[in-house]
């Protein structure tokens, strides 16, 4: 009897099919938590990159001899040079230089932006990221310029 | 209590948790980086500025610095940065000291934690170099 009550309140009869049904249920869940984490790494490794290719263009423009010339040397050191060691290698990368402030003693601003397009964030094709790191960095104060406004 | 459930209790949440872990954790690794960057290329830039008079009395000996030019060089390189960054300059005939702290960087997940905002600081430590006694052609 004592027996019997046990098994008829406390010791319930196995339901295999609980566990399947929830497991359906946790999947998806699971899986899209692993997703999150991949994006999260993928985003963090290129803003990681867009920092050093933010810094590295910025200062190659800033010992460029020109306006014109920190333009494109600051480009040309960001987008080509820097970005392939950092795998920022998706075509969106652009670097722009801002050099109205291209004088001895003046300032150039280099602003870096990458967008992670769907193909590489695995979050079933929804996903875009935008990311964009900005630096500043002074022209050397004596130095010999070509053409500075 | 099945296998499963268990695992939704147990395991999700240390999931969910590790999650945010690395989503806030990867905004303070990238804030870190810029930091570090920063007061590295203000040191360098306080430490090109030399004390030009005493390197042309004594041009013999290592050439020392301007200790007020080469503050203000390295607190001017971190004031053209993007604003709420802090730093402090310390400089002396022989090196720069520089320690920058970056702004406050708001938490998304670890705010569930009490954790708000998270500051990150660096230091770097430049010295002025000058002369080539000898050369490979």
């Amino acid at each position: 009897m004592r027996r019997r009550l046990l098994t008829r309140y406390l010791l319930p009869r196995r339901q295999p099919g609980n566990a399947v049904v929830e497991l359906a249920v946790l999947a998806p869940v699971v899986g899209v938590l692993l997703a999150g984490l991949a994006v999260l790494a993928i985003a963090v490794q290129a803003q990681l990159g867009l920092v050093s290719v933010a810094e590295e263009a910025a200062l190659a423009a800033a010992h460029a001899s020109s306006p014109e010339q920190a333009v494109t040397v600051g480009r040309e050191r960001g987008q080509r040079v820097v970005a392939l060691g950092y795998a920022l290698r998706n075509g969106s990368l652009d670097v722009s230089i801002d050099a109205t402030g291209f004088a001895p003693g003046g300032v150039v601003r280099a602003t870096a932006h990458y967008q992670l397009s769907a193909d590489q964030v695995p979050l079933l094709g929804l996903a875009r990221l935008d990311l964009e790191q900005r630096h500043a960095e002074p022209v050397p104060l004596y130095r010999g310029l070509a053409g500075a406004p | 209590m099945s296998l499963t459930t268990l695992f939704a209790v147990v395991l999700l949440p240390v999931l969910l948790g590790l999650t945010g872990l690395v989503a806030d954790g990867g905004e303070v690794l990238v804030a870190r980086r810029q930091v570090q960057g920063l007061a590295e290329g203000a040191a360098h830039a306080g430490a090109a500025q030399l004390d030009t008079a005493a390197a042309r009395a004594n041009p013999d000996g290592p050439a020392p610095l301007d200790p007020r030019a080469a503050e203000l060089a390295a607190a001017q390189y971190i004031a053209i940065q993007e604003p709420g960054l802090s730093a402090t300059v310390r400089a002396d005939a022989q090196q720069v000291v520089v320690h920058v702290t970056s702004r406050p960087i708001p938490m998304t997940f670890l705010r569930l934690a009490g954790i708000m905002q998270v500051q990150v600081a660096a230091d770097a430590t430049a010295e002025p170099r000058t002369g080539v006694t000898s050369a490979r052609r």
